[in-house]
């Protein structure tokens, strides 16, 4: 009997989406063919090989037909106005769609449009575009706006091989940008738009990056910023780098580590008040869901926050979990939305790094003996290493291929970086809730804080400056 | 084979007739989506036709007065209607700068 029936669905599912990108096939002949095999295997619910083969069958051709109609874009979508005959000015009317960031002189965000405006017409239209705004402009996700500026086609041309902009916008599904020249071509609309709880959200992000950012020295802080929020805007290039060199950017962004380390947070914290273990769970349900909205809910916060979300709901019905089958689940909910996240990095990346912990970690801990150990200080560093040795496997070709980089330090760096990064995680997390309760503690907390991302740089840089740490692929 | 158990069975058929209906209700709310006009603005609002327009209406264009007012009805009676703006620099007292400070307030129709 099959244990893990989403495994092979998700297996099916992702291989329709690759399929209907290489292929392009017909919208209707795909949905054709999903009808006569969704009736095939109603009528042959009896013959098990036939209704097991046509349900994965189903599972692909739902991939493909899914991946097909994101391409499709509706008749008043925005891309379908922009001309370069006289090099029109276009009026746009929309809301703010993310968070906007402020970088070298202009202000950038996503802007969901509504209404654009010719000479004589006002028209209805819809669609995300990404705007640049030559000023610093102070907005906030929902902010509605009144734009004046052109409207270009994101640039397209990359290197051999490559993605181009212009693709990776598209699969955002951004498909034009507009260049506003200067803040009076802008008017801030009295009426607010956007998700209430996405707005709560990027508002708290918000208060909490003051705390961090009044607390600690910049360098500190950009780098908490950015493990706690997943704000990387404020990191000094040369940290960055060196941390990619080494294998350890990972620890800058904010993936299932983080959404793991907030739950071990919360439900520790909860625990410690002496709440009841179901109420904990119940409580730090919609805590994580926050969480994921204020980090900007990427596809690694995502399949974390629905990973943790299954095994809290699976322990309050008292089920035991399956980290196959939940992965699996996160994968599907990620691609039912938006089947092009498929061919993301950050996507490909965060699975590929998970299932190759659960899969070869315990293959390799076998294969090399590891339970025998009978030294037991020893053990939380060997198996360190093998959980490191196995994300670096898993995500060794995926690195190789999109940044032409292997670093075979990744899998030493990690074993000391990766504790290092977790306490930095707890300190943050401490500092801004103890921000509301004592400023002494809050300034120990602060003070510890510095002292890890010190040691952290210095440990890093130490590591990627061994012989043979890392090395470019032609 | 594979052998998925009847509910989960069940469950996948769920999910795929869901996402079939659902992608077709998307695919046909996106195909079928036109442009809609919201508003379609007169350009000659807020100006004044000048082959309608009585003498008091002409007299609302800032630069025009009584007398200009009145040269253009006269004008109009003589000579039928204009049929540009450009029409209004035979009057006299409508060269040079008085056309160029009431041409962006008055049309022809």
């Amino acid at each position: 009997m099959i244990k893990r029936p989403l495994v092979w669905c998700t297996i099916a599912f992702s291989s329709g989406i690759i399929v209907a990108g290489l292929t392009r096939p017909d919208f209707f002949l795909l949905c054709l063919l999903t009808v006569l095999v969704l009736v095939l295997n109603l009528l042959a619910s009896d013959r098990i090989v036939i209704r097991d083969i046509s349900l994965l069958f189903l599972s692909f051709l739902i991939g493909a037909l899914l991946y097909r109609n994101s391409l499709i874009l509706p008749g008043c979508h925005i891309s379908r106005f922009y001309s370069y005959k006289n090099n029109p000015v276009y009026m746009l009317k929309g809301f703010v769609n993310s968070q906007p960031e402020f970088k070298d002189n202009r202000t950038t965000f996503v802007f969901a449009t509504e209404e654009i405006f010719f000479t004589r017409l006002k028209l209805k239209c819809c669609g995300n575009i990404l705007v640049f705004i030559k000023a610093k402009l102070d907005f906030d996700y929902g902010d509605q706006l009144l734009l004046q500026g052109g409207l270009y086609r994101p640039f397209n041309r990359s290197a051999s091989g490559q993605r181009s902009y212009g693709n990776y916008l598209a699969s955002q599904g951004i498909y034009a940008v507009m260049q506003v020249r200067t803040k009076a071509h802008v008017v801030l609309l009295p009426r607010n738009r956007g998700w209430p709880m996405r707005r709560f959200a990027l508002w708290l992000k918000k208060k909490i990056e003051t705390i961090i950012y009044r607390r600690l020295s910049p360098v500190s802080a950009s780098i908490v910023d950015a493990m706690v929020l997943g704000e990387k805007r404020h990191i000094s290039p040369v940290i960055y780098k060196s941390m990619m060199r080494s294998g350890t950017v990972h620890i800058l962004v904010v993936s299932g580590f983080n959404v793991g380390i907030v739950v071990f947070s919360l439900v520790s914290l909860l625990k410690l008040l002496r709440i009841q273990r179901r109420m904990r769970f119940l409580i730090a349900l919609p805590l994580i869901i926050i969480y994921c909205l204020i980090t900007g809910a990427s596809n690694p916060v995502v399949r974390a926050t629905i990973m943790a979300v299954i095994f809290m709901f699976a322990y309050l019905v008292k089920r035991q979990p399956d980290i196959y089958n939940s992965c699996c689940l996160a994968a599907l909910f990620i691609l039912a939305i938006n089947p092009r996240q498929l061919f993301d990095v950050g996507f490909q990346l965060s699975f590929a790094s998970v299932i190759a912990i659960v899969w070869i970690y315990p293959r390799l801990k076998r294969l090399l003996r590891a339970e025998k150990l009978k030294v037991k200080p020893l053990q939380f560093p060997v198996d360190g290493c093998l959980v490191s040795l196995s994300a670096w496997l898993g995500t060794m070709g995926f690195i190789a291929y999109y940044f032409k980089m292997v670093s075979p330090i990744t899998v030493l760096a990690n074993v000391f970086i990766v504790p290092l990064a977790s306490l930095i995680n707890l300190c943050g997390f401490g500092l801004v809730m103890l921000e509301f309760v004592s400023v002494y503690l809050a300034s120990s907390f602060a003070s510890a804080t510095e002292f890890s991302v010190k040691l952290l740089i210095q440990l890093n840089n130490l590591l990627i400056s061994l012989p043979k740490a890392y090395f470019y692929l032609p | 084979m594979f052998a998925f158990t009847q509910e989960e069975r069940r469950v996948v058929l769920f999910l795929v007739g869901v996402a079939l209906v659902g992608t077709g209700i998307n695919f046909s709310a996106k195909r079928y989506a036109a442009v809609k006009t919201v508003v379609c603005l007169n350009e000659n609002l807020g100006k004044v036709n000048i082959n309608k327009a009585d003498r008091d209406t002409l007299m609302i264009v800032p630069g025009i007065g009584k007398k200009l007012a009145q040269r253009i009805i006269e004008y109009r009676n003589q000579n039928s209607n204009f049929t540009a703006i450009e029409d209004i620099k035979n009057i006299k007292g409508f060269r040079g700068y008085r056309f160029e400070k009431v041409k962006g307030m008055i049309y022809v129709e």
